[in-house]
C-alpha cells in the first residue's frame, strides 16, 4: 500500500460543506485521504505525521482563473511600476515613484545584459518630477536603444538611439511622435502606429512561450498561493503539447495549468480542429481543448465596447477584436462541437453581444454544463447576469480593477453609477451564477488573497469604497479563489476544495482569512503551497 | 577614409484599403492585381482565411507569399503587421506600391498612421469600400454600427461599389448621406470593385515616365508642365481650390532655392514632402476625375494662373 502521510495545521478551511473545518488532512498518491482529525483519519492505517504546517492554516490551492503565462518573459526586463511588485524569484521591487528612480534602475541593469534595454509597468501620472524624456534615457545609455514601455501598452517613451531607429527626429511630423517646444521629439511615443517602426528595427520575436516563461510564471503563481493558473489565450498547436509536458508533468514544476487557445487570426473551422486536438492531449497538470476569444478593448484604454450613455469623459474608441458576424458563427460552431468557450468582454455592449452570440448558438446546439464563461464582464447590470443565470453562463469578474482603476472609472471612463456596479460579485452571488475573481497577470498582481481583498473591501488606492452594495463575505470571496475559479475550468471535480477524491492541492497562509478583520486579509502572509500532496518549496 | 553615404532608400507609397465585411475588399484586390498597369504591387491582407487570389493569376506561392506573372505579390499578415512589413520593406526587391488590405473591423486611421509614422513609407490615401445595398443596414447595426462609421470617415477616397444592386435615386441619396459622414472625400460609385487603378493608387510609371496617363475605367487624366519654381505654398493654395471632381492629383516642382519637393492630393487631402534625393524638379504634374464633370479646360487655366504664365 502507498504511504499516506497525515498533515497537522492550526486549522484547514476545507469549503466543503460535510467538515468546513478541520485539524489534519491525510494524503496518499497525491489525494485526500481524508479530512477531520488525527483519531478520525487513523482508520486508515499507520501514517507519517508530517507537523510542518502546525501552526499555519490550510486552504485549498487557489486558483488563479485569468492570468497571462507572458509575464514570466516580462521579468527579463526591469521593472519600472509605481507599486511595488514580487518578481519570479521572490525578490521584492520597491515602486518607483520619481523620474531619477527610474533612470538609476535602468543604469544599473545596463551591465545585466547587452543590446535593447527594455523597462516596463511605467506610468507617469504617479511619478514626480520632470516627465521621462529622451534626455533622461540618454543618461542611461547614449549608444544602446532603451526602450520604457507604459503600463497601459500604449505609450513608451525612448532614448535617443532608439529614436535614430525610427529615424524620427525635428522633421519627422506624424501622429504619435511626441515634440517638445523645440521641436524635437522628446522620446515618448504614442500607439502602435509610432512605436512600430522601432519594435520593427528591434527585431523583437514575438513574447516567448517556452519553458524559462512558464517556469517564471509557476513561480509568480507560488509565491500568490495559487496552485492551478490559467494562462487565457495561447496560440498553442497540439504539436506543442509533448514539449510543454515535458516540464508541466515533472514534480518540480509547481502548478497545474489549464492553457486556452487563443481563437483569432484564423477561420473558425481551423479554430475548432485545432481545440479538438488538443482536448486530449492533456494530464493532471495541463489542461486543454477551452477557446478564448477576445471582443472588444479596455475601459481604461477608451476602447471598450459600451451601450448608451457611453463613456463619461473622454472619446469612445470602442473596438472589435472579431466581427459580430464572425463571432456568431464561431461561437455557434465550437459549441455545437462540444468546446468551451471563455469570451473577453470588458464593456456592457460587447457583453451584450456575447449574450446574443451564446443564446443564438445554444438555442441550434442545447447543452447542458457547458461552462461557456464570460471573462472580465466589468459592467454588466442586474439584467444581464439574469440573462447569464438563464443560459447557464458563468463568469469571472476582475475585482482587482476596483482597486486599481477605480478611481478613474468613477471620476474619468465611466461616472459613478456604473463604476459602483462594476464587477457585480453580490448580484452574481445573489442570481446564482457561479463566479470566480481574477488578476489578469500582468495587468494587475496575481494575488487571490489579494483580489478577496478588492470583492470584500472595494477600496480604491484613494480609499474610497467603490460600491458598498456588492461587497461580498470573506467566505464567499474565498469561494470565488477556489472552488469558484475551479468550476470555470470545469475542473471542481478534482479541485477548488480539500475533500475526499480530490487532488491535495493546499494553500498555506499564516493567518486564518476569516479570523482577521476583512481589511487586513490582504496582509495574511503566504507561507507556502502543497501540490499533489507534495510542498513545493521555501519561499525564501 | 571616408565611408560612402548610405543611399536612403524611397519611400514605398501605401495605399490602406479598408471596408467592412461583404463590402468587396477581396474582389477589389484581385480587380488591382489584374490590372496593375506595371507596377509592382505587394497587397498585405491583415485579416484571416484563405487568400482568394483568382487562380489564374496565381505564379507561385513561397512561405505565405503568392507571387503573380505580372511582377505583383501577395500575402496575409495574421497577428504580425510589423514583421511583414520589416520582411516587405528589407533588400533591395522592394514593392514600387503597398496596399494593405485591413480586416474587416480594423480602424484604418490606425494603419494610416503606421504608414505616417514608417520611414520606409509615404501614406498615399485610404480607401474605404462601402456596399450600396448594405450601407444603410451597416449603419443602423447595433455592433457594427460604430465600426463602419469610422470607417466611412478615416477615408480620403470613398468607393460606393455594389452600385448597380441599388437604383440611381438611391445611389444619389447615398452619395450625399457619405458627403456628410465624411465630407473631405472623393466619392466614386463602382461595381465588382472595378476601380481605376491610377485612382487608388495613384498614376501609373510615374517615376519612369511623368506625363499623361490613360486613367481608364471612366475616369481621365490631365497633365501639366512648367519651367520655373513654384512655392510650395502657392502649389498647396492651387491644389486645395481644384473642384471637387478632382480625385487625385500628383506632381513634383522646384521650389524657389532649386530643390525639388512632391504634392499629392486625395479627396480634399493635401500633402506636399521633400522629394526623393536625385528627383527631376522639373515641375509636372498630373490630375485625375471621373470623365462626366473632367474638364481640362480648368484645370489648364488654374495651373496657367499658378506658373504665371
Amino acid at each position: 500500500m502507498p504511504p499516506i502521510t497525515l498533515f497537522s495545521a492550526r486549522a484547514i478551511l476545507t469549503m466543503d460543506r460535510n467538515c468546513p473545518r478541520a485539524t489534519h488532512v491525510a494524503v496518499r498518491e497525491g489525494k485526500v485521504l481524508g479530512v477531520g482529525t488525527a483519531e478520525s483519519l487513523a482508520g486508515w492505517g499507520p501514517a507519517l505525521l508530517d507537523t510542518r504546517f502546525a501552526d499555519k492554516v490550510l486552504l485549498p490551492g487557489f486558483v488563479e482563473g485569468h492570468a497571462h503565462a507572458m509575464t514570466g518573459h516580462l521579468w527579463k526586463d526591469t521593472y519600472l511600476g509605481h507599486m511595488e511588485r514580487i518578481d519570479p524569484a521572490g525578490r521584492r521591487w520597491a515602486g518607483l515613484g520619481e523620474t531619477e528612480a527610474v533612470v538609476a534602475r535602468l543604469s544599473a541593469a545596463t551591465a545585466a545584459r547587452a543590446g535593447v534595454l527594455m523597462g516596463w509597468g511605467f506610468d507617469p501620472l504617479f511619478v514626480a518630477g520632470e516627465r521621462l524624456s529622451r534626455q533622461h534615457l540618454d543618461r542611461v545609455s547614449a549608444t544602446r536603444p532603451v526602450i520604457v514601455l507604459h503600463s497601459n501598452g500604449h505609450l513608451m517613451t525612448v532614448n535617443s538611439a532608439a529614436l535614430a531607429l525610427a529615424a524620427y527626429d525635428r522633421t519627422t511630423c506624424v501622429p504619435g511622435v511626441c515634440k517638445d517646444a523645440a521641436g524635437e521629439p522628446t522620446g515618448e511615443l504614442h500607439e502602435m502606429a509610432a512605436m512600430g517602426p522601432v519594435f520593427m528595427r528591434l527585431g523583437l520575436a514575438g513574447l516567448q512561450s517556452g519553458e524559462p516563461t512558464y517556469r517564471a510564471f509557476a513561480e509568480l503563481a507560488r509565491r500568490a498561493g495559487v496552485t492551478t493558473a490559467t494562462d487565457l489565450g495561447a496560440t498553442i498547436a497540439a504539436a506543442d503539447v509533448p514539449a510543454l509536458r515535458a516540464f508541466i508533468d515533472r514534480p518540480d514544476f509547481p502548478l497545474r495549468l489549464a492553457v486556452m487557445l487563443m481563437a483569432h487570426h484564423r477561420p473558425p473551422a481551423e479554430i475548432l480542429a485545432e481545440a479538438l486536438a488538443l482536448a486530449p492531449l492533456g494530464s493532471d497538470k495541463l489542461r486543454l481543448g477551452a477557446v478564448k476569444i477576445v471582443l472588444d478593448g479596455s475601459i481604461q484604454g477608451f476602447t471598450a465596447q459600451l451601450r448608451w450613455p457611453g463613456y463619461y469623459r473622454g472619446t469612445d474608441h470602442g473596438l472589435w477584436n472579431i466581427a459580430p458576424e464572425q463571432l456568431f458563427e464561431l461561437v455557434a460552431m465550437l459549441n455545437a462541437a462540444g468546446v468551451q468557450i471563455h469570451i473577453h468582454t470588458n464593456g456592457d455592449l460587447a457583453t451584450d453581444l456575447a449574450l446574443e452570440a451564446f443564446a443564438a448558438a445554444l438555442a441550434r446546439t442545447p447543452r447542458f454544463d457547458h461552462r461557456h464563461t464570460l471573462q472580465h464582464c466589468q459592467m454588466a447590470d442586474a439584467a444581464q447576469f439574469r440573462r447569464m443565470k438563464a443560459l447557464g453562463l458563468a463568469c469571472n469578474l476582475f475585482a482587482n480593477h476596483l482597486y486599481y482603476f477605480g478611481d478613474k472609472h468613477y471620476e474619468l471612463t465611466i461616472g459613478p453609477d456604473r463604476a459602483e456596479r462594476m464587477n457585480a460579485c453580490a448580484t452574481a452571488l445573489e442570481l446564482g451564477v457561479p463566479f470566480a475573481i481574477h488578476s489578469d497577470e500582468p495587468v494587475t498582481p496575481i494575488g487571490p488573497l489579494f483580489t478577496a481583498w478588492c470583492a470584500v473591501n472595494r477600496r480604491t488606492q484613494e480609499g474610497r469604497v467603490l460600491g458598498a452594495a456588492q461587497r461580498i463575505s470573506v467566505e464567499a470571496a474565498l469561494r470565488a479563489i477556489t472552488l469558484g475559479a475551479a468550476h470555470t475550468l470545469h475542473m471542481d471535480d478534482t479541485i477548488g476544495s480539500i475533500e475526499i477524491g480530490k487532488w491535495a492541492d493546499f494553500t498555506v497562509l499564516d493567518e486564518d482569512p476569516t479570523a482577521v478583520h476583512p481589511m487586513a486579509l490582504r496582509e495574511i502572509g503566504i507561507a507556502g503551497t502543497v501540490l499533489a500532496g507534495q510542498p513545493t518549496g521555501a519561499l525564501a | 577614409m571616408r565611408e560612402p553615404p548610405v543611399p536612403v532608400p524611397v519611400p514605398v507609397p501605401a495605399t490602406i484599403l479598408a471596408g467592412y465585411l461583404g463590402a468587396g475588399k477581396t474582389t477589389t484586390v484581385n480587380h488591382l492585381l489584374r490590372h496593375a498597369g506595371g507596377r509592382r504591387l505587394l497587397v498585405l491582407v491583415n485579416d484571416f482565411g484563405a487568400l482568394p487570389i483568382d487562380g489564374d493569376l496565381i505564379a507561385g506561392r513561397e512561405g505565405g507569399v503568392i507571387t503573380l506573372a505580372n511582377g505583383c505579390a501577395c500575402c496575409q499578415v495574421g497577428q504580425d503587421l510589423l514583421g511583414a512589413l520589416a520582411r516587405a520593406l528589407a533588400g533591395p526587391a522592394r514593392p514600387d506600391h503597398l496596399l494593405i488590405e485591413a480586416s474587416g473591423i480594423a480602424d484604418p486611421v490606425q494603419l494610416a498612421q503606421l504608414a505616417q509614422a514608417e520611414p520606409l513609407l509615404r501614406l498615399d490615401a485610404v480607401a474605404t469600400l462601402v456596399d450600396a445595398a448594405g450601407i444603410r443596414q451597416r449603419l443602423a447595426d447595433r455592433w457594427a454600427g460604430a465600426t463602419v462609421r469610422r470607417q466611412i470617415g478615416a477615408a480620403g477616397l470613398l468607393v460606393l461599389n455594389k452600385a448597380d444592386l441599388v437604383a440611381p435615386e438611391e445611389l444619389a441619396a447615398l452619395c450625399a448621406l457619405l458627403a456628410d459622414l465624411a465630407p473631405g472625400a472623393a466619392r466614386l460609385a463602382t461595381r465588382q470593385g472595378r476601380v481605376a487603378p491610377d485612382l487608388l493608387l495613384g498614376p501609373a510609371g510615374w517615376r519612369s515616365a511623368p506625363g499623361p496617363t490613360g486613367a481608364g475605367h471612366g475616369y481621365r487624366s490631365w497633365s501639366g508642365r512648367a519651367g520655373g519654381a513654384i512655392p510650395p505654398a502657392a502649389m498647396r493654395a492651387f491644389l486645395a481650390a481644384l473642384p471637387e471632381w478632382v480625385h487625385r492629383v500628383k506632381g513634383i516642382a522646384p521650389d524657389p532655392a532649386g530643390s525639388a519637393y512632391a504634392c499629392h492630393r486625395v479627396g480634399r487631402q493635401v500633402a506636399i514632402e521633400a522629394a526623393p534625393a536625385g528627383t527631376d524638379p522639373a515641375a509636372r504634374i498630373v490630375a485625375i476625375g471621373p470623365a462626366g464633370p473632367f474638364a481640362p479646360a480648368v484645370l489648364e487655366s488654374a495651373w496657367a494662373a499658378l506658373c504665371g504664365s
